[in-house]
């Protein structure tokens, strides 16, 4: 069973992974839907977020929501600015962002 | 009776007890369990009257005249329900916490559940702007505002992409999405101020009630408020530390033997302690800052300005230490304005800046204008006028018992409480921009309105519930009370996606008036107008309208139209807003279609119970 430290990249990893594999593999609904919007708008910032090991549920997950939105503007923005625009590759950035941020965590020895 | 009844059939005396301790055991845990059970089972009450809802009852003071008592009385025992939950010790937040999420359904959630298809013209208008970008992966800055500022169209158009679904699907249920993510921000900048969590849950529950404004539709202010929000309470969270004064802070030093001499703290309700961070936690967190800000500038016009003015209050009072934040802020919304946004700017510059310093026409524009309509709408602006001014009043007496009682460390708070008020006299916003204050300055006039409320003396407690249903009863009749044209009927969305089909791109689309589900698709690709505002080709007297001069001004602007096709759409909700507005005389949409209908002149493409289009009889067109 994981502990609480490790739940969360746990969760987060499953997410990112769940969401690469059905937009990257061409499922469709009823799954897609739920799995990628609840990914976009809570995982890229949660995981950043809990770099900071700030240390309170509530605060980490208003804070990953609030970057993960921002995020899903701020990166589209900017790929369309430059003439890029790709949903696929900004996912792309989106996941590898996530996962560098939540492998670590999920890896790192528990501490008794 | 029961025990010893069941003694004298012979039981054993530790069954007996056992028994009896069971039923204690059960009725203490039932008793404990109140305020979990009871806002649960006002959800439960409140959800099975929705269906008794009835659209067609409803009159112009919105929503409210059509809810069964039922509703009401479910709203007020979750209001009796969270209003005595904060008499007990418990330090419990579920309980205040389930309170607060029952409040948020059983308020936004309305809509969503009865409607059969999104409200609000406006809505499908940013689905369509949405659709462009989809389709075309670009954004053409000469269409309109919303491509000069199209940072929500762009992530809405990225997720539905990413998500392989329309937007369509989920918008009605933004109110309750947005008021959810409101609820964490909140929570972190009131627990900020405040260690005494009745304080935090009686702001959060004022704010919930006191959010008439409606601006939590789909739409770029909505999220962007909640960015707002977020990045104020890292701030107020974490950088608040008081530093080395600047030189602007110097200046306002003015203030502090006056902030001294106020009394020290009655109780100890003081803020979070400002824990020391880590360089790479405060370098972390201000990254967070700058990528909301980063967000909020190219998603919304006014967002930014509000963001600005409330940073750079609390870096001139030494109560943010990042000091070059406020200057940050300028320069992304000067490059973003200078870069992106310049094409809206060319053509709108007189319009932005001619309001500076126009008290009087913005005060005409925010007030004046919106006291206009039928009887019941005049009485909603009233209601509006009212709850605005109640809430206010509420904050500055609630504002003074804070200063009160905690002297200058409540500056921060009190700084963003006035902060957008400047904004004011600068830009009427379309006459929204009193609206607007209003929405930015809630959140603290909530928390200051609630210091009113702190003692748990029963008298506190029965004025706290009086105020909240006062507040319910307002909240009802002003943020619904343009219902009867806000929602639409799944016949005027049909009529729209049929108008689609027969219009060739380049056709003249007419409406009755604007408030029409129409431009959710294909948005750059035909012109729009409305028959009940006057233009040059149809000068209109919109108090005494000539029926057949106007029809006769739409059949000759709908026969200058040699190329492409032309069509009239008269809807319900058109005529709701017509009446419900006072757009022209009571009733003149029902004419003009009447005499549209019998005119030889026009010829029905279309038409159900709520809505027809027309097109000119002599152009043959597909229909």
């Amino acid at each position: 069973m994981s502990s609480p430290s490790r739940l969360w990249p746990a969760l987060i990893v499953a997410s990112t992974f769940a969401t690469g594999i059905l937009v990257f593999g061409g499922f469709g609904a009823p799954l897609r839907p739920v799995v990628v919007l609840a990914f976009l708008l809570v995982c890229p910032g949660l995981a950043l977020v809990r770099l900071l090991r700030i240390g309170e549920a509530v605060t980490e997950l208003t804070l990953g929501v609030a970057l993960s939105v921002a995020l899903a503007v701020v990166v589209p923005v900017a790929m369309l600015y430059a003439g890029d625009w790709s949903p696929k590759q900004s996912l792309a950035l989106l996941i590898a962002a996530t996962l560098a941020a939540s492998v670590p965590e999920l890896l790192r020895p528990r501490t008794a | 009776m029961g025990l010893m009844r069941e003694g004298a059939l012979g039981l054993r005396r530790p069954v007996v007890e056992r028994a009896a301790r069971g039923r204690e055991w059960s009725f203490e845990r039932l008793a404990a369990a109140w305020p979990i059970l009871v806002p649960c089972g006002a959800v439960a009450l409140w959800a099975v009257s929705l269906g008794r809802i009835d659209h067609a009852a409803m009159n112009d003071l919105g929503l409210i005249s059509a809810l069964p008592p039922s509703i009401f009385l479910a709203l007020l025992v979750l209001v009796a329900s969270f209003c005595l939950s904060l008499r007990r010790p418990s330090g419990s937040q579920i309980v205040p916490a389930l309170h607060v999420l029952a409040l948020i359904l059983m308020v936004y959630g309305i809509t969503p559940l009865v409607d059969d298809v999104p409200r609000y013209s406006v809505t499908w208008r940013h689905l369509g702007v949405a659709e462009y970008v989809a389709r075309t992966g670009d954004v053409d800055p000469g269409i309109d505002a919303y491509f000069n500022w199209p940072g929500f169209f762009i992530m809405t158009a990225f997720l539905t992409e990413l998500a392989g679904t329309s937007a369509r699907s989920f918008v009605d249920w933004a109110p309750v999405f947005y008021n959810v993510l409101y609820l964490g921000p909140l929570l972190i900048i009131f627990r900020a101020a405040t260690t005494d969590q009745r304080l935090v849950w009686s702001g959060v529950w004022i704010f919930y009630l006191a959010n008439w404004i409606g601006q939590d539709y789909f739409s770029p202010q909505g999220l962007m408020y909640f960015l707002y929000l977020a990045a104020l309470a890292v701030l107020v969270r974490w950088f608040q530390q008081p530093r080395e004064r600047p030189r602007l802070a110097r200046a306002l030093r003015a203030f502090d033997p006056l902030l001294e001499r106020l009394p020290r703290p009655v109780r100890e309700r003081g803020a979070h302690a400002q824990e020391e961070l880590r360089p790479a936690q405060r370098a972390g967190l201000m990254a967070i800052v700058i990528v909301l800000l980063a967000a909020i500038v190219p998603s919304h016009q006014l967002t930014p300005f509000m963001a600005f003015m409330s940073i750079a209050l609390l870096v001139a009072f030494n109560r943010c230490s990042a000091r070059l934040l406020p200057v940050l802020v300028v320069v992304l919304i000067a490059a973003w304005m200078s870069f992106m946004a310049i094409t809206y700017l060319h053509g709108h510059l007189e319009q932005l800046t001619g309001g500076v310093g126009q008290l009087e026409e913005t005060a005409k524009a925010n007030v004046g204008s919106r006291l206009h309509g039928s009887r019941e709408h005049v009485a909603v602006v009233y209601v509006r006028l009212l709850l605005t001014a109640g809430v206010w009043a509420l904050a500055l007496l609630g504002g003074l018992r804070a200063l009160w009682h905690e002297g200058g460390r409540v500056l921060p708070y009190a700084l963003l409480a006035v902060a957008p008020f400047p904004l004011l006299p600068l830009q009427p916003y379309g006459g929204e921009m009193l609206m607007r204050v209003y929405l930015f300055a809630l959140p603290l006039s909530a928390f200051f309105a609630a210091w009113l409320f702190l003692s748990v003396r029963p008298r506190t407690t029965a004025i706290f519930a009086l105020v909240s249903v006062a507040l319910l009863a307002a909240l009802f009749v002003a943020r619904f009370g343009n219902e009867r044209m806000d929602y639409f009927t799944p016949d005027e969305v049909h009529a729209v996606e049929r108008l689609y089909e027969v219009a060739t791109p380049g056709s003249l689309l007419l409406g009755g008036s604007d408030n029409v589900p129409w431009k959710f698709q294909d948005y750059e690709k035909f012109d729009y107008d409305v028959v009940t505002e006057p233009r040059p080709w149809n000068l209109i007297d919109v108090v005494h309208p000539d029926t057949r001069a106007v029809l006769a001004n739409i059949q000759r602007a709908m026969a200058a139209r040699k190329r492409t096709d032309a069509y009239l759409i008269i809807t319900r909700s058109q005529k709701a807003e017509v009446d419900l507005r006072a757009l022209t005389a009571p009733g003149f949409l029902d004419r003009l279609e009447l005499a549209a209908s019998v005119s030889p002149a026009f010829r029905l493409v279309y038409g159900n119970r709520d809505a027809k289009i027309f097109t000119l009889a002599q152009k043959r067109g597909p229909g």
